[in-house]
């Protein structure tokens, strides 16, 4: 490394080492969470983060996460009093003058989303430069150099055209959205760049659109089938035998609704867990494009993304979630970081002796929107 | 002896080689070009929990983002030894610090608690403006007469006018007060916000006499008086701001369930005490024989046992207080001999009241 100096620069080999001792510190912070009434969170947060970037290595060099727990603190008692306590206040005072049924309560409530849905992008974007302001690399920090305003902007503009557009616009806005936060990304003074059209995303996501067309009109389709083989006046009489207040139906008749219960349960399971699945192409088709897109120095990314890594992926960690209540929570990180870690691949190579620290300022506090929102960030 | 460490200067992400020095005082090092440089041991910090076999990572809070890769097994065995501090894991100063800011944070916790439960309510229901109290009531009355009939008939309403008259003597200081009677079954009194109290048919034709209806009547003047529903309102509203804070969700401003209808009707002992001896003052100061009250309370200690299992009486009542019915019995007196007695309305008013939900 030393000796390339005068080089054009070097090669990035990207690893996930992991270190025992993750276990343990779930366990604690589980503990200290409960016990603290869900304040030590934010500590919690941090030390895993702390454990998580110490097992990802760049060319031998650990990341460092030297984010502080305070600091995540501090943002979300801001963010609370700034926010949300004048507007629970303002419910509280106006449920107690004009009653609770009062129409202004509901508009208030409809402000707040508004507001939430307004903001959120801004939560991502500030989370992520927070996150990159406290990342170290051989002592060097990221950052984000843009407005976090126009990032939540364009985000609810986004969310507009895609309820608008049935989805079709989200290619071209997802693209745009990512654009916008890469190109703002900065390692020390090394920029991100991020070029690169949504046309090759669309037949991927035509053809998950239409997938999920398909598997909503076949559920509908056998529902109704359902209903019209079992239709008739014995079907209305089995329903209200079964459902009346002291009910005592023939075996048939609890047959019969048994049936169409489980058919109408099953379908609707069975769409809830293909149409997630179906996306899972979709996004495996975005990652790696998202990341060919993507170039910092002489370099670009190549990211091995696929439907089904990512679909097991998924389905582990809801496993891990379920049979740890939830107390395994930093492993699903990890787990998600890990396969970025193994999958991606940095193509050309980096200046890194030329990297210098960038000047911009440091916050002193950090993600509260994103905390408020319980924005899914690491 | 020097050791080989690797150093970042927080500026640039370039590495030099450097050679460390170790003495007491903290580090110095050089190489590559580098002038010497010194960290003391005060401000020295690993990075990383040192493990053995493990690189070493240091880090120093004169120079933000400088660190210095040391992996030599000698050296970090020598550097522990001379500062302990740099060793982390559990360190019984900094657990104790930990236990203290734990223990003032829950020690301020428990005092927003006991503020908001028990202090706050009372001065803060007594500031609400009269219009606020009285639309609340209005709405809680609706909430919870059900659709009940609302009973009127011209002389069962001059029978309870009456009635409230006489108590008034007792108190001239009474807060307005709006008495509705409603057709529901059950035996039951309640007082809302804005002096609503609501009386039952059950209560009223259960009772024996008129002197037993005026004592309930009395007890929810008590608890109007007192601003006991309002104070419970402002209570309600307060845990969920509470919640709502502690979980990070802008639930709320659902004050129209039943269930809040419900926390707002439940009185603690001490508001049913402090409800019983405003009775028992009122009725003794006008002139009503106060033991009424005293054989309401033993009509009801007969009931309690039977199962009840309607919404309504799960309501709650002022009477329905679990233990202490009989406590409460016991601490109703006779009115001095001294005074002499007459009954809260007249025989001819009791039997139109009586007879108010036709
Ligand atoms: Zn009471």
């Amino acid at each position: 490394m030393t000796d390339s100096r005068g080089a054009p620069g070097e090669t990035i080999q990207i690893q996930y080492v992991p270190r025992p001792g993750l276990g343990g510190l779930s366990i604690v912070n589980f503990l200290l969470t409960i016990l603290t009434l869900g304040i030590y969170r934010f500590w919690a947060k941090t030390n895993v983060r702390k454990h998580i970037w110490s097992c990802i290595y760049f060319n031998g060099q650990p990341l460092e996460y030297t984010g502080r727990g305070l600091e995540l603190f501090l943002g979300f008692l801001i963010v609370l009093g700034i926010f949300m306590l004048p507007f629970i206040l303002l419910v509280f005072v106006i449920s107690l003058a004009y009653g609770p049924e009062h129409p202004a309560i509901i508009a208030l409530q409809i402000l707040l989303y508004l507001i939430i849905a307004v903001l959120w992008g801004a939560a991502v974007y500030r989370a992520r430069r927070y996150q990159l302001s406290r990342t170290l690399w051989r002592g060097i920090r990221g950052t984000l150099v843009g407005s976090s305003m126009i990032y939540s902007l364009t985000y609810f503009g986004s969310l507009l055209a895609s309820g608008t557009s049935l989805g079709w616009s989200n290619p071209v806005l997802n693209t745009v959205l990512q654009e916008q936060i890469i190109g703002d990304m900065r390692f020390g003074n090394l920029a991100f760049k991020f070029r690169g059209r949504a046309g090759p995303l669309y037949p991927t996501y035509a053809l998950c659109w239409f997938l999920t067309l398909v598997a909503i009109i076949a559920g509908i389709g056998i529902i109704a089938y359902e209903f019209a083989v079992l239709s008739g006046p014995e079907l209305s009489a089995a329903f209200e035998e079964v459902f009346r207040d002291n009910p005592q139906p023939t075996p048939d008749q609890t047959w019969t609704v048994g049936t169409m219960i489980a058919v109408v349960v099953l379908t609707y399971l069975a769409i809830f867990l293909v149409i997630p699945t179906l996306w899972a192409i979709y996004t495996a088709k975005e990652l790696a494009t998202f990341a060919s897109y993507t170039t910092a120095g002489n370099a670009t990314f190549k990211l091995n993304a696929t439907a089904g890594s990512l679909i097991a992926l998924v389905i582990v960690n809801l496993l891990i979630l379920i049979f740890t209540l939830g107390i395994g929570r930093p492993f699903i990180q990890q787990r998600l970081v890990r396969y970025m870690c193994d999958r991606l691949q940095v193509i050309g190579t980096v200046d890194v002796d030329a990297i210098a620290q960038s000047s911009a300022a440091l916050s002193k506090t950090g993600e509260g929107l994103a905390d408020a929102f319980d924005v899914g960030v690491i | 002896m020097p050791v080989d460490a690797i150093y970042f200067d927080g500026q640039v992400a370039r590495d030099r080689p450097v050679s460390v020095n170790l003495d007491s005082q903290g580090l110095t090092f050089s190489g590559d070009g580098l002038p010497p440089r010194a960290w003391r041991m005060a401000g020295l910090f690993a990075v990383d929990p040192p493990v053995k076999g493990h690189t070493l990572r240091l880090a120093h809070d004169s120079q933000p983002g400088a660190r210095l890769v040391v992996h030599d097994e000698d050296f970090m065995a020598e550097l522990l030894a001379i500062a302990p501090h740099l060793k982390g894991g559990f360190n019984p100063k900094r657990a104790m610090k930990f236990s203290l800011w734990i223990g003032l944070s829950l020690a301020a916790f428990a005092g927003v608690m006991y503020f908001t439960l028990n202090y706050a309510p009372q001065k803060i229901a007594v500031l609400l403006p009269e219009e606020w109290r009285e639309r609340a009531g209005e709405q809680m009355e609706k909430a919870l007469a059900q659709g009940a009939k609302f009973c009127t008939t011209p002389a069962g309403d001059a029978a309870l006018s009456a009635m409230l008259a006489s108590l008034a003597e007792g108190d001239p200081d009474m807060p307005p007060i709006k008495v509705r009677v409603y057709d529901i079954g059950l035996m039951n009194a309640f007082t809302l916000p804005g002096g609503h109290i609501v009386l039952t048919r059950g209560l009223i034709n259960e009772t024996s006499g008129q002197d037993e209806v005026a004592g309930v009547l009395a007890h929810e003047i008590g608890h109007a008086a007192h601003r006991h529903p309002e104070a419970q309102l402002v209570r309600i509203m307060g845990v969920e701001i509470l919640l709502s804070v502690a979980t990070g969700t802008s639930g709320g401003g659902n004050t129209g369930s039943l269930a809040s209808l419900a926390a707002v009707l439940r009185s603690s002992r001490d508001a049913e005490r402090q409800a019983d001896t405003y009775a028992v003052d009122m009725m003794v100061a006008a002139k009503i024989d106060p033991t009424g009250l005293k054989r309401f309370f033993e009509k009801v200690l007969k009931e309690e046992g039977k199962p009840v299992n309607t919404t309504l009486s799960r309501l709650g009542s002022v009477f329905s207080t679990h233990p202490g019915t009989a406590e409460r019995i016991g601490l109703i007196k006779p009115a001095p001999t001294s005074i002499p007695l007459k009954p809260a309305i007249s025989d001819s008013q009791w039997t139109d009241l009586r007879k108010i939900c036709g």
